[in-house]
């Protein structure tokens, strides 16, 4: 898909890596605007939005908000908080930053666990981005949803 | 020949466009010499205009502190202008409160100068230098725990004082392109002039961090710019109550050795908040100068360990911890170092048992 200066621009941003060492891509060759929509495709069958997936990390997230964990949540999943110091910049250069602080979900019965950092639940939310392959926060949306048990709410 | 024509002219204009193009950009970014007043005449710079504030400072060894290398997400470089520059850019906002809008506070890192400008800053800003270094040794504390120890080249010596930080200019790497400076506290003690220790726990993504855990080895020339901070001893306090998580051992580390060593009639109890054994390091060590030191009490706590572990000390959140034997503020004072996290919610627990504002220190990045 060709996509506008704007997005060449923060493609570059996340490819060059002044915000983040482990750049935004990874090792994703595709376009940014590729990236975004094939995630967008793989969340449609799902019945689930961007939403959807950020609401649930931020439910998580927020349950260590005064603790680091490891914390029992629902019975079900297993939540660890590991703080760090400092903000990070989001590549979209929307002004957003976030804490650099990561939090680490284990599903209990499945044993399969997601990692994401502050600045992931933005860049679900506000920009559809879910990182490229090869990045350390890269997770698909589908295995946010078997993870987090995220229901289609309709 | 219509056709080479068209080309030809096609091709003219398209240099003429471009020579527009670059003679507007010479025009309008070109802001020519611009002189910057420090302190009412204590110092002044002729720099070429067009650069951040921040980035033209340094490059005459006028070093403000940033602990994000001029991204607008630490909010440290402050400066007081002495007439407005403009107005207040959206990513200045977050990090000033309408006092110091109304008297002229900036951020450096985001303020370009474009003409003469009248600045203030702290007096000690004048006392922070650059220095070259060598990597003496590199000590793997924890998993994601290293300990650096440099060597001083250049200047030979350094004056600090303890609790205070450096920040650590990082090299590009892999696909980092450009050179970033981050901010760490120094874990040596101040009377060691020649050399300094870092204590830096690896970031995901983070720039630096990776840089110093990944790229750096023994050997290594480094160069970082301070001293920076007011996290250091004040007046005051019979008892001082360390609290620290993490990396944030590192300035407390400083602070306790220098008050062992200058011999000061204070009484200290350090609290180390970690999850797990594996976060817990110079436990030995600090264990040593409690049984040295009568005025000296070391207590970590877990708040994540399990029965396996074995663990016998003290368990659950730092801050529960703190609010056992801390029982009210009468005399006391405490230094917090950690995550934002911590400090918030230590600052909470300290002010429901009684401390002020005045009696808690850290530092703000």
């Amino acid at each position: 898909m060709k996509q506008g200066p704007n997005f060449k621009r923060i493609e570059d941003n996340m490819r060059s890596g002044p915000l983040a060492a482990h750049q935004f891509l990874g090792t994703d060759t595709r376009t940014l605007a590729d990236v975004i929509l094939h995630d967008q495709l793989l969340l449609e069958p799902l019945g689930l939005t961007n939403q959807d997936i950020s609401d649930r990390m931020r439910y998580f997230t927020d349950k260590l908000a005064d603790n680091p964990g490891p914390k029992n949540v629902d019975h079900k999943f297993r939540v660890e908080r590991e703080e760090h110091k400092g903000r990070i910049l989001c590549p979209f250069a929307d002004n957003v930053q976030a804490s650099k602080s990561i939090t680490r979900v284990t599903n209990m019965e499945s044993g399969k666990t997601v990692v994401w950092s502050d600045l992931n639940i933005h860049l679900i939310a506000s920009h559809g981005f879910y990182e490229g392959y090869g990045a350390p926060f890269r997770v698909d949306p589908a295995e946010y949803a078997e993870v987090l048990e995220i229901k289609n709410p309709k | 020949m219509s056709v080479v024509l068209t080309v030809l002219s096609l091709s003219v204009l398209a240099t003429v466009l471009a020579g527009l193009v670059v003679l507007a950009d010479y025009k309008l970014n070109n802001y020519g010499v611009c002189t910057i007043d420090i302190n009412d005449g204590t110092k002044r710079l002729e720099i070429n205009g067009g650069s951040s504030l921040l980035s033209s400072l340094a490059s005459h060894r006028v070093f403000i502190p940033s602990a994000c290398g001029g991204k607008a997400t630490c909010g440290l470089c402050k400066v007081t202008l002495a007439e407005s520059a403009g107005p207040v850019l959206p990513t200045e906002e977050p990090y000033l409160s309408d006092a110091e809008i109304e008297g002229g506070v900036r951020l450096a890192c985001q303020l370009k100068v474009k003409h003469d400008l009248r600045i203030m800053i702290p007096e000690e800003f004048f006392n922070v230098k650059q220095y070259r270094s060598r990597v003496e040794e590199i000590t793997q504390l924890t998993h994601d725990i290293k300990q650096f120890r440099f060597r001083l080249i250049e200047p030979q010596t350094i004056d600090f004082k303890a609790g205070q930080y450096v920040q650590i200019d990082s090299k590009p790497y892999d696909q980092v392109t450009e050179a970033v400076s981050r901010a760490y506290s120094v874990s040596s003690v101040p009377s060691e002039k020649n050399i300094i220790e870092l204590i830096i726990r690896l970031v995901p993504g983070g720039i630096c961090t990776t840089f110093m855990h990944n790229h750096v080895k023994e050997g290594d020339e480094i160069t970082f710019a301070g001293p920076f901070g007011q996290f250091y001893l004040h007046e005051g306090g019979d008892e001082l109550i360390f609290i620290a998580g993490g990396s944030g051992l590192a300035p407390i580390r400083s602070l306790v050795l220098d008050i062992l060593e200058k011999k000061l009639d204070k009484k200290m109890k350090f609290f180390f908040g970690a999850v797990r054994p594996r976060d817990l390091y110079y436990v030995e060590f600090f264990r040593e100068l409690e049984e040295k030191y009568d005025n000296f009490t070391y207590i970590p706590a877990l708040s994540g360990a399990t029965p396996e572990d074995k663990w016998d000390g003290e368990e659950g959140l730092i801050t529960d911890v703190v609010a056992r034997h801390v029982p009210d503020a009468v005399g006391r004072q405490a230094y917090l170092c950690g995550s934002p996290g911590m400090i918030n919610a230590c600052v909470n627990v300290l002010t429901k048992i009684g401390f002020g504002k005045e009696a808690i220190f850290y530092d703000e990045f």
